[in-house]
């Protein structure tokens, strides 16, 4: 009876050893403490991109060991992807592939470059970094090799679009105990929820994780006129034309007057 | 300096935009063009959504065709009745139009085609405007003219449903106006112009009218197709951007004054040959973009997701 007890235990706690093995993210958050310089990011008219401070401490116990990875994932969006073609000497569209779930916008940063700081198996399971994105195609008859090439082309067009980003050794230490690194939001930021993630890894294992939303959405008359468009969009276009109507009558009265 | 386009969703430097508007407004002062079909190249070239530039630009030609037609209207230089049959035309193929365009999107070819249309239509009117001026400035060098014939009869002049056009002093069917109509409103709305470049030349040779009622006639007609092209891709596509819209208007109303003033004291035939160069370079350009090999063969699909 004590033996079997025991046994249980035993097992309780091997059962426990492995989800915190595997399961980085959710386990031994006081590591880590951080937090976002703002937590909504108002696209106003003036909006023409910001920055976010990224900042946070460590456990200071062998912070020396330690590396800091910050990421940044975007609303899950799908995002079609064209190859183009020369057809009659002029490049077509010709095929395309659908990314169901790939994030809007991604970035990562870090102590160092990712590869040294943590196995491929640790990052691919965590997402993280941009080329371990979990990025499936919604066409399985894609070869692996095909596959990986639609891949590479939407990470190469989303990087050019500056949507996709990893800033590798831009986590700066500021102390043995506090570090920061900054994000960039350009103009053509897509709005929705955002996930910015924080890990601390010491000797390839995940030892602290911290995770908080990022809010991005339209503000003031930006958001005010978007939503119009898309909600009553006969009634915005009916006064587009009113607009431009009585914008034309003034014209001509005022140019005919000087 | 920067504005933030709600519908395009992009922020561009507004001054930009605002100069752009008074610039081809100049041109539009000048000439007496409607500008449409250089103002949306420029918007796809400094970046705007094909989708967004053409629909914004049909709502802006509706405020500079009023302002154009009212001088017109106030000599008595509008054909009412000929204007409404165009304009029922341009209705079902503006509308014919839109729903092509909203297909083209979702098949991923929308730019291609509103590319290759103004590669076709900017080479033919840049080449014959070029031709045309060249010959008109040697003319003037040497004077003299031969008179033209008043009136020929072709096959039109035998089609069905005759009606009497007095403004125009035309007798002739009204299915030829209805097809015209159509045809430039389907240009009009994959185009974003207002397709005064094919209307004026189609009014003078194919209907006839006299030159005298052709240009209030087309600004008439433009006015109400381009209404039905804007509404239409408001509540279609939701691609019509007031933000850019304004700046647009703001440029172009600075703009059309200036031209004016400076068009009446330069000399036409050469600044006709600067505008057909202008054009063709605008054609070239957008050529050149379709054959030249792109650096990344693969791209970000625009809209349909």
């Amino acid at each position: 009876m004590k033996f079997g007890l025991l046994t249980k235990l035993t097992g309780l706690l091997a059962v426990l050893a492995i989800t915190i093995a595997f399961a980085p993210h959710k386990t031994f958050a006081a590591d880590v403490v951080a937090d976002l310089s703002k937590r909504l990011v108002p696209i106003t008219t003036g909006f023409s991109g910001t920055d976010v401070l990224l900042f946070g401490a460590i456990d200071p116990i062998d912070s020396k060991e330690k590396d800091v990875i910050v990421t940044v994932t975007g609303p899950k969006d799908s995002i079609r992807i064209r190859k183009k073609e020369r057809i009659a000497g002029v490049w077509i569209n010709s095929n395309s592939a659908l990314f169901k779930s790939a994030p809007a916008f991604y970035a990562a940063f870090a102590t160092r470059p990712l590869e040294d700081i943590a196995s491929t198996l640790e990052l691919e399971s965590s997402e993280i970094g941009i080329d371990n994105l979990a990025l499936a195609s919604a066409y399985s008859r894609f070869s692996p090799n095909l596959e990986q090439e639609w891949q590479q082309a939407l990470i190469r067009n989303m990087a050019a679009a500056k949507l996709y980003r990893s800033d590798i050794g831009s986590v700066t230490m500021l102390s043995d105990q506090l570090f920061r690194t900054d994000l960039h939001l350009p103009a053509n930021v897509p709005t929705g929820t955002y996930t910015v993630g924080f890990y601390t890894v010491k000797n390839n294992r995940f030892i602290g994780a911290q995770s908080m939303p990022l809010i991005v959405r339209k503000a003031g008359l930006g958001a005010w006129i978007y939503d119009f468009a898309h909600r009553s969009p006969a009634l915005y276009g009916i006064i587009c034309v009113i607009i431009a109507i009585v914008a034309g009558y003034a014209s001509y009265f005022a140019f005919r007057r000087s | 300096m920067q504005i933030y386009l709600p519908i395009a969703e992009m922020s561009v430097n507004f001054v930009l935009i605002i100069g752009l508007g008074a610039a081809v407004g100049i041109l539009s002062g000048m000439f007496g063009v409607g500008g449409g079909f250089l103002m949306t190249p420029i918007l796809f070239f400094i970046g705007i959504p094909p989708a967004v530039a053409v629909s914004t630009e049909a709502n802006q030609i509706v405020a500079s065709s009023v302002s154009g037609v009212l001088a017109h209207w106030q000599r008595g230089n509008v054909d009412i009745r000929m204007g409404l049959i165009l304009t029922i035309g341009g209705f079902l193929g503006s509308t014919a139009g839109v729903q092509l365009f909203s297909i083209l999107k979702s098949l991923g070819q929308v730019d291609l085609v509103i590319k290759l249309c103004y590669v076709v239509f900017l080479g033919i009117i840049g080449g014959l405007m070029l031709i045309e001026s060249i010959n008109a400035w040697r003319k003037q060098k040497n004077a003299g003219g031969k008179r033209k014939k008043l009136h020929t009869h072709t096959w039109i002049h035998g089609l069905p449903f005759k009606m009497r056009f007095r403004k125009s002093k035309l007798y002739i069917s009204a299915l030829l106006p209805l097809f015209i109509g159509f045809f430039v409103g389907v240009i009009a709305a994959i185009m974003g112009v207002g397709g005064g470049f094919v209307l004026v030349p189609a009014m003078i040779y194919l209907l006839g009218m006299p030159t005298v009622v052709v240009v209030g006639t087309s600004l008439f007609q433009i006015i109400f197709v381009m209404i039905n092209v804007t509404i239409q891709q408001a509540y279609t596509n939701q691609t019509v951007d007031i933000v850019l819209g304004l700046l647009l208007l703001i440029g172009g109303v600075i703009g059309a004054q200036l031209g004016a003033r400076v068009g009446s004291k330069l000399k036409a035939e050469q600044l006709r040959i600067l505008l057909a160069l202008m054009v063709l370079g605008v054609c070239i350009k957008l050529g050149l973009d379709l054959v030249i090999q792109p650096s990344d063969l693969f791209s970000l699909g625009q809209g349909g997701h």
